[in-house]
């Protein structure tokens, strides 16, 4: 059986809450370093968020990446292919495809094409929130069914929200 | 010959109290703006109980569940207030609800 976790831009989450939503646990920046380039020495595991292929081939040689965040979805080839290699995951942000705005089909559709393209190249896909408001965190349910929609199977829906058990951070 | 609808029951959850039965309209738009009128109208979505100030249940028709919930996830504010809806819980019997809702107090 899967343990769902999430990761949140917010100072804390009561634990409490974390239970109601479906999760083991819901992480906050302060126990996941969440970085936009790759630091010279890293005492912590860190998780990547750029759009910089460079940066992010960076990051896959690090030994203290757990995981990349690619802003906007961007389909880069040669990263799923390197993350395939590394066996570091790479995670769809839930925020921004239920933020409103008249980009939300544009995010949702890309996001679907990300989806399958690093499914293509065998790379490992989950999906967190990285909500910076309590209105965008999502339950463990909604972002399965989130990830069904955005063409993942069940089984691999529930595999997505529980990803970050397989980074070293839990 | 008259079927019986079949439906699923979910308890939802939002992020600052509000009084759903009164904004249902409210929050049924918001709905049907990520899954259209025409899959509102197949999901057939109606309010049926508050249980907390910030819990409620809702019903939907049955395999049309897992679309209300993604669509619970793109209502991010009512009557120009901001908020979010978690959804906890799906059932095929309210009393299942009601037990959950119960446990959570």
């Amino acid at each position: 059986m899967f343990k769902y976790y999430d990761l949140v831009y917010l100072e804390s989450i009561p634990e409490k809450l974390a239970e109601r939503l479906g999760y083991k646990k819901i992480f906050t920046t302060k126990e996941i370093n969440i970085l936009d380039s790759v630091p010279h020495s890293s005492p912590a595991k860190f998780i990547l968020a750029s759009k910089n292929p460079g940066e992010l081939m960076k990051a896959l040689k690090s030994n203290e990446v757990a995981g990349l965040v690619i802003p906007d979805n961007e389909v880069i080839r040669k990263v799923f292919e390197a993350a395939r290699e590394s066996s570091v995951p790479l995670f769809i942000t839930a925020s921004d495809l239920t933020m409103p705005s008249r980009y939300r089909p544009r995010n949702i559709a890309r996001a679907r094409i990300f989806l399958s393209q690093a499914r293509r190249y065998g790379a490992d896909i989950g999906i967190i929130t990285l909500s910076k408001s309590k209105e965008y965190m999502m339950s463990s349910m909604q972002l399965i069914s989130l990830s069904m929609a955005i063409g993942a199977d069940e089984a691999y829906a529930r595999k997505m929200v529980s990803l970050l058990e397989t980074c070293d951070v839990v | 010959m008259i079927t019986k609808r079949k439906i699923r029951y979910i308890l939802v959850e939002s992020s600052e109290p509000i009084d759903a039965g009164a904004n249902f309209l409210q929050i049924r738009d918001g709905i049907a703006h990520f899954i259209g009128e025409l899959g509102a109208v197949e999901a057939n979505i109606r309010f049926i109980k508050q249980y907390e100030p910030a819990l409620f249940a809702i019903s939907v028709n049955r395999g049309t569940e897992k679309k209300a919930v993604v669509a619970f996830s793109m209502v991010k504010q009512v009557n120009g207030r901001p908020i979010g809806f978690y959804t906890l819980k799906t059932s095929g019997t309210l009393r299942s609800i009601s037990d959950f809702a119960a446990t959570l107090g």
